[in-house]
């Protein structure tokens, strides 16, 4: 094949083909040589390769969020469901009301008043668009729960802000990671290092936003954390036996 | 000058001279012979320790053109034919990423944030890929899956109980892990999780600005315009690396309009990639 026909490449989807491994061996080489000496060529490959490229990473996003935004139709389907019995009950109660009245004002004579049966009435419906409410209201609030509990996981905590402020001896120390306020990404992988490195070993203390310890131990520099942590607002603090000797926060995002 | 119709000897000449077209072009070429390279032995070029993240690449191009070009000064017999060029492109750019894996391994036995990133962002794709085929159905998210598999590699590496010589190694290793905790975890194959065959909605492609990359931001918002059977066409092709036929099946359309629409759709995206 003469690859200096470029229009006959691209009908032929040479590029495309040599890419993804399709060219028998000996077309392969001879392509592969063109390439040396064609700079066009050369531009489409990786013309080629970027959308390839591009293509899977936006797919690679595509199978995270499909079920996202599956999980999110569905869970819009339930409270629209929700609303709509809610609206059925309320239309139940308020026939079942009208009916009570009518029945109430027939031959039987009728020992309460129809003021009284109408507050009967409108208090047996307050109680079921109450329940209705409250019920969306229930379910309102856990949609909001994820969000608020975000929020909760970076509120900063008092006493440990000020433990940081203080700074204690931290002038003994030279942090190098991680950074004060570093910011991580998943995966968390956190590299604790100071400077100068102290014959003892010092205590590592890891402590969540609501101040409970969720890591302590003995380590030496440098130390890599890694374990499965949520998202939000850490503390750490490095301790001798008898002192804090520094104290800093992060954050995983 | 260089003469396309594909004289070796003419390109060395070239070169020896300090032609830089010929120099551009080597550099180039060596960069497309490591990819595919890399490709056929499932390596992955950014594995390696010569520049940090993505530039991995363009580092290693470098210095196999460097040793290439000096090899070619000392002996004038290196290289009399194309297949020795490859070879010895080969065989430089083999040892170079091999040492840059090992290099690379150690950051991530420290554990180098920018290494567990790098293997972070690859095996994501991988594992989305590794996912959608076997349409598993999660009662979480993806991610947890992944996550959990991301932390017993970690766990394992920096340990030091597990040493890999290759990326080829650690990605094997990794998509064992992945199976063994898909079954641990009682998940059911099944077609229930259905993919959801659109692409990522506008919102989630900007928060993607992370990434810092426009060209994939531009393809993938390229893509987002295609039409539907443009765009199945493109995932199941380059991505599910399924043939054009059973695509076209599939849609039951032609082979031959399948290849049309296919070759239509890479136009549009090449186009708006030139034209920026």
């Amino acid at each position: 094949m003469d690859f200096n026909d470029h229009k006959l490449i691209e009908e032929r989807e040479i590029i495309e083909k040599y890419i993804l491994g399709e060219l028998p061996p000996e077309m392969e080489e001879a392509f592969e040589e063109h390439l040396l000496y064609c700079k066009e060529c050369r531009d489409n490959y990786n013309n080629m390769r970027d959308i390839i490229s591009g293509a899977q990473k936006a797919l690679e996003k595509n199978v995270f969020e499909g079920k996202r935004k599956a999980e999110r139709q569905s869970r819009h389907i339930s409270i629209n469901l929700l609303k709509l019995a809610a609206g059925f009950v309320i239309v139940i109660g308020l026939a079942f009301s009208i009916y009570y009245m009518v029945k109430t004002k027939g031959p039987e004579p009728v020992n309460l008043s129809c003021a009284d049966t109408l507050t009967k009435s409108a208090t047996s419906f307050d109680t079921l668009t109450k329940n209705t409410d409250s019920t969306i209201e229930n379910k309102e609030s856990t949609k909001t729960i994820p969000a608020q509990l975000y929020a909760d996981a970076y509120k900063p905590l008092s006493y440990l802000e000020g433990a940081i402020d203080n700074q204690l001896r931290s002038e003994s120390l030279k942090i190098i990671s991680p950074k004060p306020s570093a910011e991580f990404h998943e995966p968390y992988v956190i590299l604790f290092d100071w400077e100068p490195v102290r014959n003892e070993s010092l205590s590592l203390v890891i402590k969540d936003n609501k101040g409970e310890t969720i890591f302590e131990s003995e380590i030496s520099a440098p130390f890599t954390y890694m374990r499965s942590l949520h998202q939000g607002l850490y503390y750490w603090q490095l301790n001798t036996k008898d002192e804090t000797l520094y104290a800093g926060k992060f954050f995983l995002r | 000058m260089i003469n396309q119709s594909g004289d070796f000897g003419a390109f060395v000449s070239l070169l020896k001279q300090g032609d830089v077209n010929a120099c551009n072009a080597l550099l180039e070429h060596i960069s497309i012979i490591m990819n595919q390279w890399c490709q056929k032995n499932k390596l992955e070029l950014s594995w390696t320790t010569l520049s940090v993240k993505d530039e991995s690449e363009k580092a290693i191009a470098h210095w196999v053109y460097n040793e290439f070009m000096a090899t070619l000064h000392q002996n004038h017999t290196a290289c009399n034919s194309y297949s020795e060029y490859k070879k010895k492109v080969i065989e430089i750019a083999g040892r170079m990423i091999a040492e840059g894996f090992k290099k690379f391994n150690d950051l991530l036995i420290s554990g180098n944030n920018d290494a567990w990133k790098s293997i972070n962002d690859k095996l994501k794709i991988y594992f989305a890929k590794w996912f959608y085929n076997r349409q598993l159905y999660l009662e979480g998210e993806p991610e947890d899956l992944f996550s959990s598999a991301i932390a017993v590699l970690f766990e394992k590496v920096s340990s030091k109980e597990l040493q890999f010589t290759d990326s080829c190694g650690l990605k094997s290793y990794f998509f064992r892990i992945l199976e063994n905790k898909a079954m641990e975890t009682n998940r059911k194959q099944a077609a229930f999780f259905k993919f959801q065959n659109e692409l990522p909605d506008e919102s989630y492609v900007s928060s993607m600005q992370d990434d810092k990359d426009e060209l994939f931001l531009t393809i993938q918002n390229r893509i987002r315009e295609l039409s539907e059977i443009e765009q199945h066409i493109l995932i199941h092709y380059f991505w599910n690396e399924k043939k054009l036929n059973e695509i076209a099946e599939e849609l039951r359309i032609s082979f031959e309009n399948c290849r049309v629409i296919k070759h239509r759709a890479i136009q549009k995206i090449a186009k708006s990639i030139t034209v920026r």
